[in-house]
């Protein structure tokens, strides 16, 4: 029998307030905040990429906050207390963290090569192999993660540390570098860098040895949260993920853009857009593709480079012995999230 | 028998009060500050022609030319920066006031609990607070909040001290007057002890000034994403050297403004006690 | 005068203990002051008599013997306001004007006194000590005299039948201890209230009060209570009379013998 035109109206009716309430259920977005670990990067294009691009959006996902950072310790500190929900900090300080109890968990290896390196000012130390380092005045801050740089550089490449004459700096320590305080400092290619070669007289005024060309394979920097998210939202880790690796993928593509909209979403660095890009082209070139990106995408984690890691955190008695990094890690989330391949 | 004394100093007070002639005060506020402006001339020409001749770098040590040419061109973001952090300096000044006027209170009022508080306060008073600026910012989240909890451990401290010292600094006799007319506890205080202590709370309000300040800008160092603090260290991770200065000296403007505005209340509201001039 | 004294201290002892040893600062004190009459207490620093005139008013209860005040315990006597305090200092309140600083203690006391009341009463006694027109000045603004003048004001608002001063003039210059002399006998003689004054000043003495208590340290007693046989109303000329001369050389060498003793 035909329902009565009454019946179908009611039925309509509630159908559409259905449809309607399900959307809305749908429309309301997560908020999450993001914590970087230091002052605005490069590589740190692609949070900013996702929100104003509405990768993140698309993933319902609204981003309250991408706070700058004091230092990868304090970013680590702070999601781990849950005054942030997702962070950049660098991986091998992430492991130092889970040796002391931070439950913490990588997602994302944005920098498959470590992007630290011997750097020095080519017209007056001219260095081509670590063994050219002889004699020289080495700059050291005795805390952080570039001090284990160092050590494990010179180690692995049959130098002795103490046979060098060593003078403390505190960063920003490029100053010294072109004051001639010291001869050789570590750094990162994807952070001072740019900056220094502008002061030292332009592109190619540094002589630069990439730990990764020599023996140090440690990860650089990436994308973390909590154990908590991971346990109680595992499919807002996903989406965050989804949108983050999307931007990744147009990072790399269209550097340029990725950088304007970053300087967009941070005003003061109005100016300095050229630096910003020097330290993407940096990690274009150097850190974010490797072997292993080639098979299974970029930000992909690997449990023998995830070993390595904690290896030369070990080997300098940074890490215990007998640490496990298992489950520092979680690389499920970036392959779901088809990752770009090169 | 003489009951009324005429007396002269009566009539020489008549005529100060009748206060200065125009444009006397003017000249006075000019000639209380011209000798410290020619100094501030005279240091700034030094170090300009210290900078020249000796071809300094501008990472090393900026000329004052360079200074004012990056305060004008940056002015916007300066401005806003300074607006951040006097909002932080101006909230944690002004509760650091209340909780040193009454950790103060307390203790000249409730003789038991002050000798269990003293010394926990000096005690506190020793732990260098800048470290656990980061930790304020893990328990307070980020904004305001941390800054003004910093500020208001480091800056209460002056402002009780002081105002402890003018609550106790009262003449006994004048105490035993009033006790044997039957005033109580409170009204003493009340009447009294505070009033008493207002110009030593003076005191301890423009050295805990300077130290919100201070506060604040440390406060920022551990964790901040806007304010002259956060300028100072964005500045000094791109090398700009001449903006970290310029920064330098917008927050010590802003300490100036502060500090006289407090001496200004001062001279307008607690003018008893015998200034030298 | 009535024939039982106003004021009454008998047998008065007074110890303080300071770092854990018992010294006797008052040792069997005895004296008594008629109503309206004017008592002076002199005698070398450490003789006791600061303490004795804080146990008279009231301030510090005495180790043992007895005192009255108009017939009650001092402490009686200052709550019922019958004791007016003078310090040497006059202990203003620095943020207050004269008239409000006279005022103070009649609003503290509670004595049921409005508002306006206490406000008339503060003018009253400001005119009795000739400020009248320093009634808006802070105390930073008056000289030392009229300091210690708004002092006595504010001890005599509560209108009490007795006044007990502690060298109310010793921080004032010779030339105005001299001008307070007058002055304080003509409050006096204008209120007729019961004075007893603590001073060092022989001179002082002599010119104001009917009797002087002369004291002396180890032990802290009094000598003797000498009468000052000069006439009422005292004025400069007093000082030019041979009984000034006369009262003022007994008292001296009282003072000398005492001090002997004491050696």
């Amino acid at each position: 029998m035909m329902m009565s035109k009454w019946r179908r109206a009611l039925l309509a009716f509630v159908a559409s307030a259905a449809m309607v309430t399900g959307a809305g259920a749908a429309q309301a977005a997560d908020d999450v905040s993001v914590q970087l670990d230091w002052l605005v990067r490069g590589d740190h294009a692609m949070f900013f990429v996702a929100r104003d691009m509405g990768y993140f959006k698309e993933q319902g996902i609204n981003v309250t906050a991408i706070r700058k950072g004091t230092g990868s310790t304090d970013a680590l500190k702070l999601v781990a207390n849950g005054n942030a929900d997702f962070g950049f900090a660098d991986l091998p300080t992430l492991q130092v963290g889970r040796s002391q109890k931070l439950p913490v968990v990588a997602l994302v290896a944005v920098n498959q090569e470590s992007p630290l390196a011997m750097i020095s000012i080519k017209a007056k130390h001219p260095m081509s192999k670590p063994a050219d380092m002889k004699g020289m005045n080495v700059g050291v801050h005795p805390s952080g993660s570039t001090y284990v740089f160092l050590k494990s550089f010179f180690a692995k490449n049959g130098l002795n540390l103490a046979d060098f004459k060593q003078s403390t700096v505190a960063p920003p320590y490029e100053n010294m570098l072109l004051l001639g305080r010291v001869d050789v400092v570590p750094g990162y290619i994807d952070a001072e860098v740019p900056e220094l070669e502008a002061h030292a007289g332009g592109p190619s005024s540094l002589s630069i040895l990439l730990g990764s060309d020599y023996g140090y394979d440690a990860y650089g920097s990436g994308v973390f949260t909590s154990e908590k998210m991971i346990a109680e939202k595992p499919d807002l880790v996903q989406r965050f993920v989804n949108a983050y690796m999307k931007a990744f993928a147009f990072t790399v593509e269209h550097p340029q853009q990725a950088i304007d909209i970053t300087v967009k979403a941070n005003p003061e660095y109005k100016g300095k857009e050229h630096t910003l890009m020097s330290q993407l082209q940096a990690d274009i070139k150097s850190t974010f593709f490797s072997p292993y990106t080639k098979q299974h995408g970029i930000g992909a984690i690997s449990d023998k480079q995830w070993n390595a890691t904690a290896q030369v955190l070990k080997d300098q008695s940074v890490l215990p012995a007998d640490f496990n990094p298992a489950g520092g890690f979680n690389s499920s989330f970036v392959e779901k999230a088809h990752p770009l391949k090169r | 028998m003489s009951a009324v004394i005429d007396d002269p100093a009566a009539s020489v007070s008549a005529i100060n009060d009748a206060g200065p002639a125009p444009g006397v005060r003017a000249r006075d506020a000019m000639s209380r500050f011209m000798p410290a402006f020619v100094l501030f001339v005279g240091i700034v020409v030094v170090w300009e022609a210290v900078s020249r001749i000796f071809k300094l770098p501008e990472f090393v040590l900026p000329a004052p030319s360079s200074i004012v040419r990056v305060l004008v061109a940056r002015q916007r973001d300066l401005g806003y920066a300074a607006w951040i952090t006097a909002q932080e300096v101006v909230s944690g000044f002004l509760l650091s006031g209340i909780a040193g006027a009454a950790v103060a209170l307390i203790i000249a009022r409730f003789a038991t609990f002050g000798r269990a508080l003293y010394p926990l306060v000096v005690l506190f008073q020793n732990v260098p607070k800048v470290a656990l600026a980061p930790l304020f910012i893990l328990w307070f989240g980020f904004d305001l909040a941390p800054k003004v909890v910093l500020i208001v451990v480091i800056a209460f401290f002056p402002v009780a001290i002081n105002m402890l010292v003018g609550l106790q600094t009262v003449d006994t006799n004048l105490i035993a007057l009033m006790r044997s007319v039957g005033a109580t506890r409170n009204e003493i205080l009340w009447r009294i002890q505070i009033p008493n202590s207002l110009p030593y709370l003076m005191a301890g309000l423009k050295v805990a000034i300077t130290l919100a300040v201070i506060g604040a800008i440390v406060g920022e160092f551990a964790g901040a994403q806007a304010g002259l603090g956060y300028m100072i260290q964005f500045a000094s991770t791109q090398m700009q050297t001449s903006l970290v200065f310029a920064a330098l000296v917008e927050v010590s403007v802003l300490g100036m403004l502060f500090y006289y505005a407090i001496e200004w209340i001062e001279r307008r509201y607690i003018d008893w006690m015998p200034h030298a001039a | 005068m009535n024939a039982s004294p106003h004021i009454l201290a008998h047998g008065v002892c007074v110890d303080f203990t300071v770092a854990g040893r018992i010294t006797r600062v008052l040792n069997d004190v005895s004296l008594s002051v008629p109503k309206g009459g004017f008592v002076s207490l002199i005698g070398p620093s450490g003789c006791g008599k600061s303490t004795l005139l804080k146990v008279l008013a009231g301030l510090l209860p005495p180790t043992s013997g007895n005192v009255s005040v108009a017939g009650v315990a001092p402490i009686e006597a200052v709550r019922q306001r019958r004791i007016g305090i003078v310090f040497q200092e006059a202990t203003l309140l620095p943020w207050k004007n004269a008239l409000d600083n006279v005022a103070l203690l009649m609003e503290v006391a509670h004595a049921g006194l409005s508002n306006d009341e206490i406000r008339g009463r503060a003018s009253d006694m400001l005119r009795l000590v000739g400020l009248e027109r320093a009634a808006e000045k802070r105390p930073a603004q008056l000289s030392g005299g009229m300091r210690q003048r708004v002092s006595i004001a504010r001890a005599l608002a509560l209108d009490p039948e007795v006044l007990m001063m502690d060298e109310p003039f010793g921080a004032l210059d010779a030339i105005t201890r001299e001008e307070m002399s007058d002055f304080l006998l003509g409050i006096w003689e204008r209120t007729k209230k019961t004075i007893v004054l603590v001073t060092h000043s022989i001179d002082e003495a002599a010119f104001l009060s009917r009797e002087v208590h002369v004291m002396a340290s180890n032990p802290a007693r009094i000598i003797e209570a000498l009468p000052i046989g000069l006439p009422y109303p005292r004025n400069e000329e007093s000082y030019a009379a041979p009984e000034f001369a006369r009262a003022t050389a007994r008292l001296r060498r009282l003072l000398k013998e005492g001090h002997r003793k004491a050696a």
